[in-house]
């Protein structure tokens, strides 16, 4: 007779309530979880630069700055801030905490590097606002050289930013490896690569981007910190070297950034739709493949950031690279509309962020397509059309998605709900704020606004007074959030192990899970968005610990160890 | 099936897929640092695509003796890191530890070979910048792959692996393969191309 391995217990007092989330841990849910609160708080940093930015902005005039040094400084590091602190380490944030829950595992493949990777961000954070003290970066986060050089970087800030960059990408490729290794190889008997949650897809798309692409920041930030700090001779125009290097190898790594930010995104957005709207996700093969198909293309796009300075034959390939991406970019978009065609659509605060990202990310693709175009693109470059187009991508897109995916797994996390009429209430602001705010700039910069300046020509003074607006509207939106999370946290509603009564695995656990995540390993549904099917009634019914018929089983439940089958990769 | 015997089951099945989790990583891990390599193979090209000839004018062509004796010496070096790994996998220490001491000793060499070829590097702008960072990169990486050799000798001195649990052994030598590749690769390109 077989018996249960049970988890060993563990002997040492673990530190109880918020000072586990303090304190060094390998259980990934707790790393997630560091994650997603240490990103949250960059969050509120450079969203706070960005309402700086904006008021600087409220007239032609200065107004705020005493000179542009202060300006150039304030989108510095509202940029870096948001890519780097907010939006990726925020969606590795969601990985950890789900990738190992949705393949219903104990734990990522090396927990000890996973944490090893969460506590290299702590610092680079640090390191990052530590340039304030010593003179703060200013050359803006593509740091382009000779900007950035010793030249005109004389201050210890932009070494700083190389070094604190340094850490964040070191931390994101171990996350990546870790990742993929988990996925790979960890999961569950009865599923395939074909059953894996979307999220899990986008995960191992993007960390095979990461993987490609991270590298180069590394190397370029080494070449940067070389000739900052030993005079060489790479990209500084003063001692010989090339300042279209650091282009080239600074987006060669920054455009498969753009896919890092927004995959996940992609993969967030594919789990709330389809559980909100009860109804299988429409073509999931193809929303599966599409993030590889984009991962792939992304790599080879760079060149469309240096248009006005590529040599012209380079200019054709690149035009028609950044355009192919269009394609699986549209196929995700389809497929998002056909999984809520006649759904039965539960408008959660969950579901409207994951709707707000379906039309703000549709408006930001489309004008990625007219920059794509380089006749377009020469007249846009460093336009406020710019500034337009990826604030739609990256708010619209990613963190609307972000947005999504909190109010849909707090409730996994946490235990308890959050309170509905306070998330539309952030809902509603947030999406005419962030509406308000950005539409306006494509006229901007279709008018010749240049973005990076901190006073304009009078002619452009009502679109920014509407701009600013919509900036404070969104300032606004921050607060019932907030006060949400933190009623919520104390007071919310119990949630129950699954109240989205979804099918995916992590919702087959107590909320928040165990430490050793499942009780008795658990069986996948055969498909995990098989929502309004008879057999996606039966599992849930069963509470996920059904064989569905055509899974293969046909036990209902067994108490032996599950061990994986020698083949079926 | 007694509950031992799917105690003594359930932990073989674990081990196994550390094993193959390690395996996978550390593959995943020569993928990225392999991109890290090609990022100075990418810079290299770039740079000399600016430039009227390369070497630059007025810069000399570096001499490629010495580069192709260490070259020579590394490629040996690989060739008994590999029978290193036979002698443990065949149960044989002592013949391992030989094997690992001679790779140890040829990485040495290698490096100080490097050492040498850097010092015939004369400082010219975007030229000597780029030779020395390169042949920095991969001397910091011979280092690394010396480091951990030698903390896995330590453990086969003391004893701590067999025929049927080497991963330490195994992960230190398939690096210093990786490292042996990668310089090829810098040779070309730096001496050759």
């Amino acid at each position: 007779m077989a018996t249960t391995v049970q988890p060993t217990a563990v002997a040492v007092p673990k530190p109880r309530g918020i000072a586990k989330y303090l304190a060094w841990s390998i259980d990934h849910k707790v790393i997630g979880i560091q994650y997603i609160a240490t990103s949250f708080f960059f969050f509120l940093v450079g969203g706070f630069l960005a309402e700086l930015i904006r008021i600087e902005l409220l007239t032609p005039a200065a107004s705020l700055m005493v000179d542009g040094g202060a300006y150039n400084t304030l989108f510095t590091m509202h940029g870096t801030i948001m890519i780097f602190l907010f939006v990726v380490p925020m969606l590795a944030g969601f990985g950890n905490y789900l990738v190992p829950l949705m393949l219903g595992q104990k734990d990522m493949a090396f927990p000890w590097l996973n944490a090893f990777a969460f506590w290299m961000l702590p610092p680079a954070g640090v390191i990052m606002l530590a340039g304030w003290l010593v003179g703060p970066a200013q050359a803006g986060w593509t740091s382009y050289f000779p900007l950035s050089g010793p030249q005109y970087s004389p201050f210890d800030g932009q070494t700083l930013w190389a070094i604190s960059l340094h850490l964040v990408g070191a931390s994101s490729i171990l996350g990546a490896v870790n990742f993929i290794v988990t996925i790979l190889n960890m999961r569950p008997p009865g599923m395939t690569i074909w059953q894996m949650p979307l999220f899990v897809w986008a995960t191992l798309a993007t960390s095979i981007i990461i993987l490609v692409a991270t590298p180069f920041l590394a190397g370029g930030l080494t070449l940067m910190l070389l000739d900052r700090l030993a005079g060489t001779s790479f990209f500084s125009p003063a001692t010989g070297g090339d300042p279209l290097l650091w282009q080239n190898v600074f987006w060669f790594y920054s455009h498969p950034a753009v896919y890092i930010m927004v995959l996940p995104a992609m993969g967030i957005l594919s789990e709330v739709l389809s559980v909100h709207a009860r109804k299988p996700v429409f073509g999931y093969r193809f929303i599966a493949l599409s993030s590889l198909a984009i991962g792939f293309l992304g790599c080879i796009v760079w060149g469309h950031h240096m248009f006005t300075s590529l040599a012209s034959w380079a200019r054709i390939p690149f035009m028609l690279t950044t355009m192919l991406i269009a394609v699986p970019t549209g196929v995700k978009m389809f497929s998002w509309i056909g999984t809520l065609w006649g759904g039965k659509i539960r408008f959660t605060s969950a579901m409207l962020f994951a709707l707000g990202f379906l039309s703000m990310f549709v408006l930001g693709g489309i004008t990625g397509v007219f920059l794509a175009s380089v006749p377009v693109d020469i007249h846009l470059h460093d336009t406020y059309f710019v500034v337009a187009h990826f604030h739609f991508v990256l708010f619209g897109g990613s963190v609307f998605a972000i947005f999504a995916g909190l109010y849909h797994w707090f409730p996994k996390m946490s235990g308890r709900m959050l309170n509905e009429r306070l998330g539309k209430i952030h809902f509603a602001l947030t999406y005419i704020g962030f509406f308000l705010t950005f539409f306006p700039m494509h006229f901007l910069g279709l008018e010749g606004m240049p973005r990076r300046i901190y006073t304009y020509d009078p002619k452009y003074e009502a679109l920014n007074v509407l701009s600013t607006i919509g900036a404070l509207i969104m300032a606004v939106a921050i607060v019932p959030f907030l006060v949400n999370l933190a009623v919520s946290l104390v007071a919310g509603k119990p949630a129950g192990s699954n109240p989205w009564r979804a099918l995916t695995l992590e919702w087959m656990t107590s909320s928040p899970p165990p430490d050793h995540n499942f009780d008795e390993p658990p069986i996948p549904a055969s498909d995990p968005y098989g929502y309004g099917t008879p057999e996606g009634a039966a599992y849930l019914a069963s509470g996920g610990k059904m064989a569905l018929p055509d899974s293969g089983g046909g036990h209902a439940h067994t108490d032996q160890p599950i061990e994986r089958p020698a083949t079926g990769d | 099936m007694t509950a031992m015997q799917t105690a003594f089951d359930h932990e073989q099945f674990q081990r196994a897929q550390a094993l193959k989790n390690a395996r996978l990583g550390l593959l995943l891990w020569r993928f990225a640092n392999g991109m890290a390599f090609i990022f100075f193979v990418f810079a290299n090209l770039l740079m000399r695509n600016v430039q009227p000839s390369w070497p630059p004018p007025g810069v000399e062509r570096l001499p490629i003796a010495l580069p192709i004796a260490i070259t020579l010496v590394i490629l040996l070096s690989g060739m008994t890191a590999t029978r290193l790994l036979k002698a443990v996998r065949a149960n044989q220490f002592g013949e391992a530890l030989r094997f690992g001491a001679a790779t140890l000793a040829l990485g040495a060499v290698f490096f100080v070979g490097l050492l040498a070829a850097g010092a015939q590097v004369t400082p010219s702008g975007p030229y000597s910048s780029i030779t020395w960072a390169m042949l920095f990169f991969h001397g910091l990486h011979v280092t690394v792959a010396s480091l951990l050799l030698g903390a896995v000798l330590i453990g086969v001195w003391r004893g701590r692996y067999s025929a049927e649990r080497h991963w330490g052994v195994e992960a230190s030598v398939v690096f210093w393969h990786f490292v042996d590749a990668m310089w090829l690769v810098f040779f070309a390109v730096i001496y050759v191309l």
